[in-house]
């Protein structure tokens, strides 16, 4: 049916030799950005922007938390969870590569007044998957691009 | 300048014709005019002195071309009033400029131009310093078009 | 438009005149006859007559004078303008304002330099036209253009002439720049509180640091003040925002409510946050639904920290709880406080391909009745993830040491309860690729299965406590994690595996236009840690979902959780948004979930109705009650210098309790600062939603 496994041609991973992530030393998104792209092998993680051929830099990053559900005795029974990361992709000479782009996610958790505690872990769960889910996209993105 | 007043007259010109009846002299051909600072130039000069020896001057440009005057101003150091026109009358006695038709009259400072104004008629009262600009070779007539004037700022406003 | 503030070069301008007729003395002053125009820099002024003082560059002009000036045009009768410093007056004016398209009519406008000017018994508007819709008249009104800010004294506001507002002096911005200024007026009445009214006003004290203020008038409860302080400095920032309502008539009690977040940064990576949150009476969220506060839902967080955070560790310490507004109907148990809670997380990644971290924590949780105990756990964890672009295996082991001690008063038997249980996790998957067609579009169309075990020893904790545990909602991320349950109470047991399956549609961008889903937990032995009642089934509730762009405009998500051995939908939600142009919107959405019986179909949209007119509305429909949980419909009519909206809106504040408000609102376009919207219900209630006065 046409399927081939990602990759199997030679593409698949980010058209750069060294990449530079322009995120703070403790941002959980850069150092999972980071985690990712070394695992994936041929593409380097230089901690020098100056020597990276291109810069994925982070411009903003949100959590933000809505109500999605009242029940009838105006209750908060269920919450939508968005997450928004902008970011942009510029080479060595600091020139637009990818344009700011922003990337908004969406997970539903349900709530109730008994279980807050809980449903804050839970809460950091999903922002978490969202994050990994984020990491995918940006990737999918700078792979895209052509060098 | 007021002390042109009681310079010499001299006119170079092509021909030069003299009508002893009328007391009239008339130069044709690339007149210059020159009386201390005052120079005028034009392609003819029609020249009569009334009894009290006042001489009244009219200047006649070529066909297409102006006639032009230069003369230094009392107001300050180094500057010139400048003025042309198709038709320009000189009058000794009321020391009245007249510019008819085309007309510009330019104050220069050094050969800076400060002011300087164009329309169809311009008379300047040298003695008063009192210039006026009409619309019309005969006067001012509503709707006849506009002059145009360009006003440099007054250094001294700007020291005051 | 010419560059204002070009004061230096300004001076060396020459005064370009046209008339009819000139005269005057050259050095001294021109007059100037029929038709007269002086351009000068900028400043360009016609009028019938006119003298010009060269020395001291002033205009004298009469009759029908028109004057432009950095793109601000004027008429009047009589005019007296030094050009250059741009001092003088003119008499019977009218003006305009190309910043703000702002004009009016006066007796007299002074030039004060060239960025001021005062109109004396003058008139304001933004209307375009001849007689405005709405307009200000004032005895004096100060213009700076430089600050962008507008003062007006002794001010009468007209709305189709009908004076609507009067004040001694009231300031409003020229341009849409955050300024000091009101905030568009909203009339409105509640059945809990009776009419309402309130005018907040906005403080831009500094670019990093505002305060706006709403006053509220309610009839049956008396005289109520809002604020909302922002600040942003170079090492803390923060938002407080309360409410005080002294001696309600209703309750005879103050009531007020608050809500403070702050962060401070009190060294490199040492940062101090707190989130407080109070009311002053159970009965807040019933009677104040609209309040700026968090007193919206009944449990308000108090909390505050201190982290620590470096690339390899991080710390923190916090103390944490929350105040109940309690609903006596359907009561809320009182969550546990932590008083304090430390933690402390490690890791480092990729030493030469493994991942290391370990999570620890300490917790003394405190109840008035319930148990109080401390928790102390650690919870170390190595993973070697491998991979590639098609690929990936991450075998993973974990450790979940945990230690109570509880307090002696409470009845257990052996008061400190520990547990240690190992977790072997293997995570694998598969991307496979072909070119597609999705919509008429080229796409990359990908198939991702993917494969995650987990072994987990049983351990009996039915004796340990139950602080912060629950059993998740089933979702795509709980389905790949390690614990059924969130909380640090109850470690799963386990021998499961996950299977799912992803697909999705990738654009030539890379971005993703739409992803398929499902997934499913096979269980090879019993689950027999539990919360609730004993569970013994072979598999978890099968998890569906899809969700993306099926076209410009057209977005649709789809979630079901199906189960097998109930035969039946234990949560579905299934929604779609079609939004074709800018304040044209329409959601639909169906959510229905056991957990909480609910089930409820919601519509929300805007549309234009008519000419000028758009149409917002909401209704969420819960059918179990067969009534409106959630209602909102309003009306906005957008002139080109005013909107008028008008709100009903429906919100249940209580069991048996809703709130029901009807919302008058007139914002003047130029008058008040452009932007907040306080009915912020329709914001928040309309995915979507755009102002209409915004482009």
């Amino acid at each position: 049916c046409g399927f081939q496994l990602r990759g199997a041609n030679g593409q698949g991973g980010l058209p750069f030799k060294t990449v530079y992530i322009g995120t703070a030393e403790t941002s959980p998104l850069g150092i999972e950005l980071r985690r990712y792209i070394r695992a994936s092998g041929d593409t380097a993680v230089v901690n020098d922007k100056k020597l990276a051929q291109a810069t994925i830099e982070v411009l903003n990053e949100a959590r933000e938390k809505a109500t999605l559900t009242l029940n009838t005795q105006g209750r908060i029974r269920e919450y939508s969870l968005y997450y928004r990361v902008k970011f942009r992709v510029i080479d060595e000479k600091s020139a637009e590569l990818l344009a700011p782009t922003e990337l908004v996610l969406k997970r539903d958790i349900s709530f109730n007044e008994s279980q807050v505690i809980a449903k804050e872990k839970e809460e950091e769960m999903l922002y978490r998957d969202m994050q990994s889910d984020v990491v995918q996209q940006i990737l999918r993105r700078i792979s895209a691009l052509k060098a | 300048e007021k002390a042109d007043s009681d310079k010499p007259t001299n006119v170079e010109a092509d021909q030069m014709a003299y009508d002893d009846v009328k007391q009239v002299n008339t130069f044709t051909g690339n007149v210059v005019l020159t009386r201390g600072t005052l120079i005028m130039r034009a392609n003819k000069l029609v020249v009569s002195q009334d009894a009290a020896g006042y001489q009244f001057a009219t200047l006649y440009a070529r066909p297409g071309g102006v006639a032009t005057f230069r003369q230094k101003r009392d107001a300050g150091p180094n500057q010139w009033m400048e003025g042309e026109a198709e038709r320009i009358e000189y009058d000794g006695k009321a020391e009245m400029v007249k510019l008819f038709s085309k007309a510009k009259m330019r104050r220069l400072e050094g050969t800076k131009p400060t002011d300087e104004v164009e329309g169809e008629f311009i008379s300047y009262d040298s003695r008063a310093e009192f210039f006026t600009v009409n619309n019309t070779a005969s006067g001012n007539k509503p709707g006849g078009g506009r002059i145009k004037a360009v006003i440099q700022p007054r250094s001294e406003s700007k020291e005051k | 438009q010419d560059v204002k503030g070009g004061n230096a070069q300004e001076k060396e301008l020459p005064a370009t005149i046209r008339a009819e007729q000139m005269t005057g003395r050259p050095d001294r002053e021109v007059f100037l006859e029929r038709d007269v125009e002086i351009i000068r820099g900028p400043t360009t002024i016609n009028a019938d007559k006119a003298t010009y003082h060269i020395v001291e560059d002033e205009v004298e002009a009469h009759g029908n004078i028109r004057m432009r000036r950095f793109g601000d045009s004027y008429t009047g009768e009589d005019l007296r303008l030094k050009i250059e410093a741009s001092e003088g007056f003119v008499l019977k004016p009218t003006y305009h304002l190309q910043r703000n398209n702002a004009q009016g009519a006066a007796e007299r406008i002074d030039f004060e330099g060239e960025d001021r000017a005062t109109v004396y018994e003058g008139s304001y508007s933004t209307c375009e036209g001849p007689d405005p819709d709405w307009y200000l008249k004032s005895g004096k009104l100060d213009l700076d253009q430089a600050r962008e800010e507008g003062v007006a004294h002794r001010t009468l506001v007209y709305f189709k002439g009908v004076p609507i507002l009067a004040a001694p002096a009231m300031s409003f911005p020229l341009t849409d720049s955050r300024k000091s200024g009101a905030l568009p007026p909203t009339i409105g009445t509640t059945n809990r509180g009776g009419l309402e009214v309130t005018v907040p006003y906005y403080f831009n004290i500094a670019p990093n640091r505002d305060v706006t203020l709403y006053p509220k008038i309610y009839a049956r409860r008396g005289l109520q003040l809002g604020a909302e302080g922002r600040y942003l400095g170079e090492d803390y920032f923060g938002q407080t925002r309360f409410e005080y309502l002294p001696s309600d008539q209703q309750t005879k009690t103050d009531r007020y409510a608050i809500t403070s977040t702050h962060t401070q940064f009190l060294a490199p990576g040492l940062a101090w946050t707190w989130n407080l949150n109070s009311a002053s009476d159970d009965d807040y969220p019933t009677d104040f639904s609209r309040t700026i506060t968090a007193a919206k839902q009944r449990l308000l967080l108090r909390d505050t920290a201190l982290t620590y955070g470096t690339a390899l560790w991080q710390a923190s310490a916090r103390a944490s709880n929350f105040q109940v507004l309690q609903d006596p109907i359907v009561p809320i148990v009182r969550p546990y406080d932590r008083l304090p809670q430390v933690t402390f997380h490690a890791g480092k990644q990729d030493v030469n391909g493994f991942d290391w971290d370990v999570d620890s924590e300490l917790t003394r949780f405190w109840h008035p009745t319930l148990l109080r105990g401390d928790r102390f756990l650690v919870n170390p964890r190595i993973a070697y993830p491998m991979i590639q672009p098609g690929y990936f295996i991450t075998p993973k082991l974990s450790l979940h040491s945990t230690r109570y001690s509880l307090d002696s008063r409470t009845p257990v038997p052996n008061d400190n309860l520990s547990r240690t249980l190992p977790t072997l996790s293997l995570d694998s998957g598969l991307v496979f690729e072909r070119d597609a067609r999705f919509f008429g579009r080229d796409m990359i169309q990908t198939l991702e299965p993917r494969l995650f075990y987990v072994y987990t020893p049983y351990k009996d904790q039915t004796a340990f406590p139950n602080f912060d545990t629950a059993e998740a909602d089933l979702s795509f991320a709980q389905l790949f994690s390690e614990n059924r349950f969130v909380g640090n109470d109850r470690i799963s047991d386990a021998n499961q595996v996950t299977a799912a399956m992803i697909s999705r549609y990738i654009e030539p961008t890379g971005a993703e236009r739409m992803r398929f889903a499902l997934g499913q937990r096979f269980y090879f032995t019993e689950q027999r840690v539990t919360l609730g009642g004993a569970r013994n089934e072979s598999r978890s509730d099968l998890l569906l979902s899809a969700y993306g762009q099926l076209m410009q405009g057209l977005s649709v998500e789809g979630n079901v959780q199906y189960s097998q051995t109930l035969n039946s939908m234990s949560r579905a939600n299934y929604g779609v948004r079609w939004q074709p142009a800018p304040k044209r919107v329409l959601n639909l959405q169906y959510r229905r979930a056991r957990l909480n019986n609910l089930e409820q179909v919601d519509v929300s949209g805007q549309w234009p109705i008519a000419e000028r007119w758009y149409g917002v509305a909401r209704m969420n429909y819960s059918l179990p009650d067969s009534k409106v949980a959630e209602g909102l419909l309003g009306m906005e009519y957008k002139a080109d210098c005013w909107v008028f909206r008008i709100v009903g809106q429906r919100t249940p504040t209580a069991t048996g309790l809703t709130n029901t408000a009807l919302f008058f609102q007139l914002e003047l376009s130029g008058l008040t600062r452009l932007g907040s919207n306080p009915l912020e219900a329709l914001r928040a209630n309309i995915p979507g939603y755009q102002l209409v006065n915004q482009p």
